[in-house]
């Protein structure tokens, strides 16, 4: 990930103070400077699972209108060349951010729990209930039976829907001390994929 | 001698049927118009038999007596390969084929075959002679617009054809964000897409063309922030959902399909006039002439549909055999509903994807010829719940919001931006065939994603790297944009370089891929063969040889700009001489003065490009003092 500066600073061309990270909007530079990209810090959101939406689309709309390479198409390459780094950085804090699911992982991750590839465990019922579920599509498709197919979609949704609740509550509380929040969220999280492809077949 | 501030970036809407130019000034967006008043130049190429190039309306008139000759639609065949050329073959009256080995496209053009980007090349370089034509000036930049759903050999394909065309390519724009962007600016006091009224304050462009009668107040009621967008065009169709705050046009999702649009209506009408002449006479109506001369007539018949209820087809074939038949609307729009349901059925999905229901839209814009047809407005009143608003010139309203984007690019209006989306899933071929997705469809753009490579045999210097876009999960299915070979990497046992391979698609939705081995920190090496398209070199290189058959054509194109050149340089020298020459030594002075004398005998009485070419060369070299000068004084007039 590019590195994101995430506090205001001083621009080095016109010497005022950034309104708005990444870039001086008084003169349009582009501010390329410290490592270490928080993407709630970067759209000053408080570091939590529960954001305030609306607060979170206005500084991502205020921080593109700075960085996006459209405001660069007359600089030199190299300008040109950062600004759409940037924007690409900025694209994928904010896509992150905006979705519970990534907004999850992205705080688990960086809270110091196991990634999807470190901690590949799943609850324990889910995989005989998707291998289940998948001999029931396959069944339904090749009957035809497009009644069943809606019916096991509406009940995926349901799984889908109740999993997420349990997303949203665990990661609400990652600052609890110990492991297990952390080590139960990465198995909800783990699950969530199996749900999201079952959905992608339907 | 080049001026950024004062180079002038034209919007082209380069379409399946017809393409225009515009620029924005003051009043707002306007479109460069003929003598007659009308802004399009069909998208239409012929070569007559003694070799004459014509472009637009003239190649036009005479399609059914040059047939073989005369290029339409090229739009269609952008960037593909010969597995959809081949849904697109029967209904060609000039001959195709594909290269061998590389899966490129070519079309003959008496004798010449040409790939779909120098025959594209050639309308732009129609749009820009006229854009140059109206304003007395070199245009060198422009905004090209392409169908959201455009894939990155067609966006590709289209900036090369720029290029070929002697055009610096500044942004590809989707066609139906660049229309969100001209109605955005376009409405005198309603401001339909802005939230707070304040911010799109610019005068603007010219609604007495409207060609409906949505009026004003209807859309200061509605104040919408999210906007569909329905675009369906001579040969493409879009629908892209957009939402709208204080001057940020934000694209949530868009759904197309490159090959659906007016001309797959004409083919219906083509199919049945076909088969009904077979079954009643027993002749096959395929000579190339008589194809030419159908596709005009099936246009004909659709665009009478569209206001009347039946209309007369008739058509002589010789020998006394006259083919009539009465066609009504009903059964005109019989044949094409399934080609319109498609449309639903893309709008649903970007529905899906921009996580909305239908009651979410607030405005629905009409964009593209093809929504002049009754049932389409019909069926879009009814998948959204709304009347559809068609304020702008349908033909029009695209090739101005280019131009409104390239305002914006040129600095223009810093309250205005626009924020789109990859309207297709990009990934890699893994093990076993699989498309492995790296980035997801409707993603914001500029998006970037990394992805580490390593070697299977010891000492493997290169790795290929089959890049792919498309929604389904064999790569057999996506669209292969190329071989990417990763080069120089350094000798090593199996398994131990690293090599980060970054895939960022840019704000054109075109794809940059670099590489980097991450052990000996080194960028490695990257070649690109393109699927479907030219390589860079190629590019470079048919710039280079312009089109060879219309050479004298060129000529002439280059002796225009290369004498605009002339008028510019010497304008803007003498402004600068006025200005700072004082403090110039004198003897520079002179020879900056004899230059221009000399520049501009020689702008009046050569007829030697080339020879134009160096002596306006060595003048901008002989100016270089003397601009530096104006820039160092105008610096200081600003403090």
């Amino acid at each position: 990930m590019t590195p994101i500066a995430t506090t205001p600073a001083k621009c080095a061309t016109c010497a005022q103070l950034a309104a708005t990270p990444l870039a001086c909007t008084d003169c349009h530079t582009l501010l390329e400077h410290v490592q270490g990209a928080d993407y709630f810090e970067l759209f000053g959101l408080p570091r939590r699972f529960a954001i305030d939406d609306a607060a979170l689309q206005r500084h991502y709309l205020a921080i593109s209108r700075n960085v996006h390479p459209d405001g660069f198409a007359t600089a030199e390459p190299e300008m040109q060349a950062l600004a759409l780094r940037l924007a690409a950085a900025v694209n994928r804090a904010y896509a992150v951010v905006k979705d519970p699911m990534l907004r999850a992982e992205y705080l688990l991750e960086t809270s110091g729990g196991k990634s999807a590839a470190d901690d590949k465990r799943v609850p324990p019922q889910l995989l005989g209930e998707v291998m289940m579920l998948r001999e029931e599509i396959e069944e339904a498709r090749l009957n035809g039976d497009a009644a069943t197919l809606a019916r096991i979609r509406e009940s995926v949704l349901a799984e889908r829907t109740a999993c997420e609740r349990r997303v949203a509550e665990l990661a609400g509380q990652l600052n609890a001390p110990g492991d297990e929040t952390r080590d139960r969220l990465r198995l909800e999280l783990n699950a969530m994929k199996y749900y999201q492809n079952l959905l992608a077949q339907l | 001698m080049s001026d950024r501030s004062e180079e002038i970036i034209v919007g082209i809407d380069l379409g399946t049927t017809f393409s225009l130019v515009a620029y924005c000034d003051e009043r707002g967006p306007q479109v460069v118009r003929d003598e007659n008043g009308d802004g399009r130049v069909p998208s239409v190429i012929g070569v007559s038999p003694d070799g004459q190039l014509s472009i637009g309306w003239q190649a036009r008139g005479h399609a059914v007596e040059n047939p073989e000759h005369t290029v339409y639609s090229i739009k269609r065949l952008m960037g593909i390969g010969a597995d959809v050329l081949q849904r697109e073959l029967p209904y060609l009256s000039y001959q195709v084929t594909t290269d061998g080995e590389r899966d490129i496209v070519r079309v003959n053009l008496r004798g010449e075959w040409l790939t779909p980007q120098e025959i594209s090349a050639l309308i732009l370089r129609e749009l820009r002679s006229r854009a140059e034509k109206h304003f007395g000036r070199p245009v060198r930049k422009a905004v090209i617009t392409v169908p959201a759903y455009f894939d990155d050999s067609q966006r590709q394909a289209t900036r090369d054809a720029g290029q070929i065309a002697g055009l610096d390519v500044v942004r590809i724009v989707n066609e139906p964000t660049a229309a969100a962007l001209a109605y955005g600016l376009g409405q005198q006091r309603p401001r339909a897409f802005v939230q707070r009224p304040a911010t799109a304050s610019l005068p603007v462009g010219d609604t007495s063309r409207c060609s409906s009668a949505a009026t004003a107040g209807d859309v200061a009621a509605a104040a919408p922030s999210i906007v569909a967008v329905y675009d369906l065009g001579g040969g493409t169709f879009d629908v892209t959902i957009l939402r709208l705050s204080d001057g940020v046009f934000e694209v949530l999702s868009t759904h197309g399909d490159t090959h659906l649009g007016g001309d797959d209506f004409d083919r219906t009408i083509i199919t049945l006039v076909q088969r009904e002449v077979r079954e009643r006479f027993d002749v096959e109506i395929d000579a190339p002439a008589s194809r030419q001369a159908l596709r005009l007539l099936a246009e004909q018949v659709k665009i009478r549909l569209s206001g009347e209820a039946h209309t007369q087809i008739e058509l002589d074939l010789g020998r006394d055999r006259i083919y009539r038949r009465t066609l009504t609307r009903g059964e005109f729009e019989q044949m094409i509903a399934p080609l319109i349901e498609r449309t639903v059925i893309a709008c649903c999905r970007a529905l899906a994807d921009a996580n909305l229901q239908t009651d979410a839209i607030e405005q629905v814009v009409l964009v593209g010829g093809s929504t002049r047809i009754p049932l389409v407005r019909r069926r879009v009143e009814q998948i959204f719940n709304r009347t559809p608003y068609t304020a702008l010139n349908p033909d029009e309203v695209v090739a101005m919001g280019a131009a409104v984007q390239a305002q914006i690019l040129a600095g223009g209006r810093r309250d205005m931006l626009l924020l789109d989306v990859t309207p297709l899933s990009l990934g890699i071929e893994t093990m076993g065939g699989a498309m492995g997705k790296l980035i997801m469809r409707n993603t914001r753009i500029p998006c970037q994603a990394r992805e580490m490579f390593t070697t299977f045999v010891d000492g493997q210097t290169k790795v290929k790297i089959n890049v792919l876009q498309g929604e389904r999960e064999l790569a057999k299915d996506c669209r292969s944009l190329g071989a990417f070979t990763l080069t120089d990497i350094p000798p090593m046992p199996a398994g131990i370089p690293k090599i980060e391979v970054s895939f960022l698609i840019d704000a054109n939705g075109i794809l940059n891929v670099t590489a980097r081995e991450q052990r000996s920190g080194r960028s490695a090496g990257i070649q690109i063969v393109p699927a479907h398209g030219l390589t860079r070199e190629e590019v470079a290189r048919i710039e280079r040889e312009s089109v060879r058959f219309a050479r004298e054509d060129m000529t002439a194109h280059r002796l225009i700009d290369l004498r605009n050149q002339i008028e510019f340089d010497l304008h803007k020298t003498q402004q600068m001489l006025d200005r700072v020459g004082d403090r110039l030594p004198h003897a520079q002075r002179v020879a900056i003065e004899e230059g221009m004398r000399v520049l501009r005998r020689l702008g009046q009485t050569s007829e030697d490009a080339e020879r134009i070419h160096q002596a306006l060369d060595a003048f901008d070299r002989q100016t270089v003092p003397l601009a530096e000068l104006a820039i160092t004084q105008a610096l200081q007039e600003q403090k």
